[in-house]
């Protein structure tokens, strides 16, 4: 039973008897505390600090910050109060940037191997011996094979001059994970059916929607600063809470309601509310009659998903089905239907999406207050530049993960290219997949290009950050796809189990030690954001821009890097821009005002802007249709675990990005290894306690071990354990051998129209060790 | 002499370049002609001698020792990697060491990819002080000595050995023992 | 007016992150393995679905602090803003206010050999900022300011909702940290220890150790006169510096 004092200023509250004898008894003499309190303690000063601006680099959602440094020594990492990413929050990844900086196993000058590739032997190199032989190396490549069998994965927030250097190259080859591997079937379903983006930093008016039904969408430790503030004070506000999720995590904590929903089955809850949602009418009718095309195809095809039929596959009551959607007709358009982050999971993703998507279109929440707003760009031109040989891939928008579908795309990115060699993952191709943004590819297909060298050979590969071991999920076809290269340059800052095969590492300089290229972003604000060196390089590092434009000088393709210096090209677009670095240096950033009108269209009865095919938005996409995959609309059955298996399922945790934070030490030291969530009776079962090794087996024979935690807060016929451990780099000191890989466990499935992975597929034994 | 000591260990953990190396060569040559039979390293410099060729595997086993190592740990040639509760760079001990250079109008160059506390800048800055016959140049000696080196060179000394180096960083883990050990003791 | 500072914890938007544990080592430098700050996951089951209660939390700088009056040397002290400090440079490191306190906020620094704690972050605060934990906390569930000040911000949320201070009937010692959620009741994981008791030999065997004072010197800190001899001492050091600076 607990103590609960009510506040009041007047209470003053004295020590126990018992606690007070003891402390006041110490040696026998009277307190001096009062005497204490006014003796003249000398108080510790601040030291001084000088302060520059950046945006952060641990993960990719982008916050602003401002960096503290010392003795020319970035000491602390804040917030940037004006950056509308985050408001000057940052979370624990954010703060522990400066142990990037400073950790003792960094990537730390240019190295060549020596011994076989992937043994680890290296030579440590002169920058000049590096860059001659990667330019050496392009020239072989092209006259070899031609320029489309270079390859360039990226991941992480400097990654731009990697991908122009392969434009300029002339590859059509260039990936990042984000569609992929984590957020392509949702941003592709709002992209098909409204021909709008929500995908990066989601324009979402959290702080004004009143009804929040998230579908698995852990807010809370699946983490961006702006969006989880933005949801809290969403929720602060009154905003209610409907969260489904197989595991009770800290967001369910958060809801007023929360189901276990069955593992891979949202699309038929979704499906569900759809259909009582048209069934009811409890749509916004003026905006579906104006607004919309499609309405009266989709109600007949969702006729068949009863709120009866999703309980029989969901385990959510049939009864709350209704009342949910009553509820949040009632609220509308102030409501949102809540995808997760990464929506690369079940044998149809695609239509998952669309589904979310067609029900917050249902509601009417385009360009409405407490849905989703229109954001303003700050517009920045880019530097003049040469024509690129595949132009609408090289139109890669600025930072975060936008998928650029606007203009000419969606259509024309899969429409056959006179002439053109075709993306080597089949991105963007007809006949392969046609859907697949081509900007981003398919990092996933990328690699089974590259270990199956089809449909053409590629043979050179530059990677940029990231690590295709621990953030995809088919360690063979990994290791294959690098044993098979003729060379593989890898530009990182920390090493980990990719760059381990490289030919030659570039060490880059980190996030602290450099400019970058400009962020440009927009909110309901829209702003352009600079990231400024808070501290030289320790080591021999440069900048990812430094080092591509070294390379392209060698490589022959000098005018595609027109500058002295990066800095010199973000001063250059910033007069083009009408500004000056030295203006933006002030606060780090500059602001386009929030607009009501531009963002709020809806609320002055002016039409949403939908480039869609129609032009309006559709609810039974004519692009799907056209190429007839409108079946993503139904429901496909899911994997099922056998009597003693289990859904095998994995996320994010607060304080880590991804596979990439495991090896700092400041989050290491919150959990230094991961644990597999089990449900006591599955648990009793097979005789497991609480703190047991076991080992878990997926149906294709790879397994891990891990220590368990024996808790409600997961369904029995599921496990769980926190993403991105299990790392077997021993140069990852921190990370090496701790927790398991849920990397090596998920299931490299495919969403069937998409292309992306579908982790979730995997079926799970557990064994005590 | 003892400056050309110091010197000799810094230049023994530096990278074994054909440069580095033929400045040793030299080093060495002076140092056998000129030390007494009775210094605890002569044997350990008259066995390194023969060695002072440059092989491109010895650059190889220098990076995997000191730089990137797998599969085993790399041996971190950083005073603040073994001083440092946090086991990172630029701590505190580092920026000592960095002060009492500046103290001494010096710096490191910019184009080394050194830091203050790397192994080869410490021993360097040994030397240099070595070489200067002035009360500051003993004190700082004897505080970086005391405060620094004698406090984390058995530590990387050990850490070297265990990494099962080829002959040659053997030998100069055996030189840099002998001299620091050698150091500490006059010192007292 | 005296200002009194206090520290509202909103546990409704702690999300557990750790932003603030990680803010607080990067300013104050502190060792690997200990912290200032902390939050603590309470995970229980009520009517058989599981609960989850998150606890953030650090000194909670006490109206009776335990650990002034256990501190044999006059290091620990109280501000006249509530604040609970420690003089770095008389700290001996005898640890007995680690024991005394009740919320096991207070810890030996291994690097600089006395007591480590959070101060509120008292420099920020004196040059105008917020403490590093409230400044960094994504979910604005800290609130850091004066009570006195009718118009701050902490004086205003106290009096909109209702909170709770971390206390029992055994312990109740005027903390300075109040924290809301949403009227559940607070957890025994969270509550405040009882403080362990020391006998006045093994004091004097800790004290002792202190130097030059003996014993007949360190009854005379225990009456004021060692404050004297303390502020002689500090004299001689010119800056205060902080020694868990990196």
């Amino acid at each position: 039973m607990s103590t609960h004092n009510n506040f009041d200023p007047s209470r003053r509250a004295f020590l126990g008897a018992t606690v007070g004898g003891t402390a006041l008894s110490i040696a026998g003499l009277p307190s001096q505390a009062l005497a204490r309190i006014n003796a003249p303690h000398p108080h510790e000063k601040l030291k001084e600090t000088t302060e520059v601006f950046g945006f952060c680099d641990m993960c990719y959602w982008g916050c602003g910050l401002k960096i503290r440094s010392r003795n020319g020594l970035a000491m602390k990492i804040e917030g940037n109060p004006e950056h509308p990413n985050n408001w000057g929050v940052v979370c624990a990844k954010g703060n522990s940037g400066i142990m990037v900086a400073y950790a003792p196993n960094r990537l730390k000058y240019p190295m060549k191997r020596v011994g076989e590739r992937g043994a680890g032997e290296w030579k440590r190199i002169s920058w000049d011996e590096a860059l001659d032989t990667v330019a050496k190396e392009l020239k072989k490549i092209k006259e070899k094979y031609g320029p489309q069998a270079l390859a360039m994965i990226g991941h992480g927030t400097w990654e731009k001059p990697y991908h122009r250097l392969a434009h300029a190259f002339g590859t059509p080859n260039t990936t990042s994970p984000v569609f992929g591997l984590c957020c392509g079937p949702r941003g592709l379903s709002n992209a098909v059916v409204t021909g709008r983006n929500l995908t990066g930093n989601e324009t979402i008016d959290l702080e004004n929607c009143k009804y929040f039904l998230m579908m698995g969408r852990n807010i809370t430790e699946s983490l961006h600063n702006g969006e989880t503030l933005g949801w809290l004070n969403g929720v602060a506000n009154g905003a209610k809470v409907v969260y489904f999720d197989p595991r009770y995590t800290i967001t369910a904590s958060k809801a007023d309601e929360y189901y276990a929903i069955r593992p891979l089955t949202d699309h038929a809850f979704l499906l569900a509310m759809i259909h009582v949602v048209v069934n009811e009418a409890l749509y916004d009718k003026k905006f579906v009659a104006e607004q919309t095309v499609g309405f009266e195809e989709l109600k007949q095809r969702v006729q068949k998903y009863t709120p009866e039929w999703a309980a029989s596959i969901t385990d959510v009551p049939a009864d709350i089905i209704p009342r949910i959607a009553r509820e949040m007709a009632a609220k509308a358009p102030s409501v949102f239907v809540y995808a997760p982050r990464r929506l690369t999971r079940s044998a149809n993703d695609l239509g998952t999406g669309l589904s979310i998507t067609i029900l917050n279109t249902l509601f009417g929440v385009w360009d409405r207050k407490g849905g989703i707003f229109s954001s303003i760009k700050f517009e920045v031109p880019e530097i003049d530049l040469p024509k690129f040989e595949h132009a609408h891939i090289a139109k890669r928008i600025e930072t975060g993960g936008d998928f650029d579908y606007s203009g000419d795309v969606p259509q024309a990115h899969f429409v056959d290219e006179q002439g053109k060699i075709q993306r080597a993952d089949g991105a963007g191709v007809m006949g392969r997949w046609p859907l697949a943004n081509a900007q981003y590819g398919l990092t996933n297909e990328m690699w089974k290009a590259m270990a199956e060298q089809k449909p053409y050979p590629v043979k050179m590969l530059i990677t940029a950050g990231g690590n295709g071991f621990l953030n995809s999920t088919d360690y063979k076809t990994i290791r294959q796809a690098l044993m098979n290269l003729d060379f593989y340059v890898a530009a990182d800052v920390i090493p980990n189990e990719m760059n381990m095969y490289a030919d030659i590492i570039l060490p880059e300089a980190s996030y602290l030690e450099r400019y970058d290229d400009l962020q440009i972003g927009g909110g309901k604000e829209g702003y352009v954001a600079v990231r400024m060196p808070a501290m030289k390089p320790l080591h021999d590092t440069r900048d990812a821009w430094t080092i591509c434009k070294q390379i392209a000088d060698r490589a022959d393709l000098g005018q595609y890097f027109p500058h002295d210096s990066i800095k010199e090209l973000i001063e250059e677009r910033l007069k083009k821009a009408g500004h000056s670095l030295a203006e933006i240096e002030k606060k780090g950033i500059l602001k386009v005002p929030a607009d009501p009108k531009e963002n709020f269209r809806g609320e002055q009865g002016i039409p949403s802007v939908f480039p869609t095919p129609s032009g309006k938005a559709e609810l039974v996409p004519s692009i799907l249709k056209m190429m007839k995959f409108d079946d993503t609309l139904d429901y496909v059955e899911q994997v099922r675990p056998d009597e003693d298996e289990f859904h095998f399922t994995f996320a994010r945790i607060g304080f880590h990005t991804h596979a990439r934070t495991q090896d700092n030490i400041w989050t290491a030291e919150f959990m230094p290894e991961n644990l597999l969530w089990i449900h006591p009776d599955a648990a009793n079962k097979r005789g497991i306690k609480d703190g047991d090794l076991v080992k878990v087996t997926v149906r294709d024979g790879r397994s891990e071990q891990i220590k368990v935690k024996v808790t409600l807060r997961i369904r029995k016929d599921t496990v769980f354990m926190v993403h991105g451990y299990g790392h077997f780099d021993k140069r990852m000191t921190t990370a090496y051998k701790k927790g398991a890989s849920d990397s090596n466990l998920a299931s490299y499935a495919q969403d069937p129209r998409v292309g992306s992975i579908s982790m979730g597929q995997s079926l799970v034994k557990v064994e005590k060790v | 002499m003892r400056s050309q000591l110091y010197l000799l260990a810094s230049r023994l953990f530096n990278q074994p370049t054909a440069e580095h190396l033929a400045v040793l060569q030299h080093l060495m040559t002076e140092l056998l002609q000129t030390t007494s039979s009775e210094v605890p390293w002569r044997e350990t410099l008259i066995a390194l001698k023969p060695q002072l060729k440059y092989e491109e595997n010895r650059e190889t086993e220098y990076s995997r020792l000191f730089i990137l190592a797998f599969p085993n740990t790399t041996v971190q040639p950083f005073g603040s990697y073994w001083l440092e509760n946090d086991q990172c760079l630029m701590g505190r001990s580092t920026l000592e060491v960095k002060k009492m250079m500046a103290e001494h109008g010096i710096e490191i160059a910019e184009d080394t990819g050194l830091l203050p506390d790397h192994i080869v800048s410490e021993l360097e800055f040994m030397a240099l002080l070595a070489s200067q016959d002035n009360e500051k140049a003993l004190q700082t000696q004897q505080q970086l000595l005391e405060q620094h080196l004698a406090l984390w060179i058995p530590r990387f000394i050990a850490a070297l050995r265990a990494a099962n180096p080829a002959s040659y960083y053997q030998l100069a883990a055996d030189f840099l023992e002998q001299l620091i050990e050698s150091e500490i003791r006059s010192i007292k | 007016m005296t200002k009194k500072y206090v520290m509202l914890a909103d546990t409704t938007r702690c999300i557990n992150c750790k932003a603030c544990v990680v803010a607080c080592r990067a300013e104050w430098g502190t060792p690997m393995g200990h912290s200032r700050d902390w939050v603590k996951e309470v995970e229980f089951v009520e009517e058989g679905k599981p609960q989850v209660m998150l606890f953030p939390g650090r000194c909670q700088h006490c109206d009776d602090s335990p650990c002034v009056e256990a501190c044999p040397s006059g290091a620990a002290y109280k501000r006249e803003d509530g604040v609970v400090l420690l003089d770095h440079d008389i700290c001996s490191g005898c640890e007995l206010c680690v024991g005394a306190c009740p919320y096991e906020a207070r810890w030996l620094n291994p690097e600089t050999n006395t007591i480590s704690k959070c101060t509120f972050c008292q420099p920020r605060v004196d040059e105008g900022l917020d403490p590093a934990c409230v400044q960094t906390c994504v979910g604005r569930a800290l609130i850091f300011g004066d009570m006195n000040d009718p118009d701050s911000e902490v004086s205003r949320l106290l009096k909109e909702k209702e909170w709770q201070q971390l206390v029992t009937d055994e312990v109740s010692i005027g903390p300075n940290h109040y924290y809301y959620t949403a009227g559940q009741s607070i957890p025994d994981e969270v509550k405040p220890k009882m403080p362990e008791r020391h006998l006045a030999g093994k004091t004097m065997e800790i004290i002792n150790p202190i130097g030059a004072i003996g014993i007949a010197g360190m009854a005379l800190a225990f009456l004021g006169a060692g404050v004297m001899k303390f502020i002689g001492r500090r004299n001689e050091v010119s800056t205060s510096e902080n020694k868990e600076e990196k």
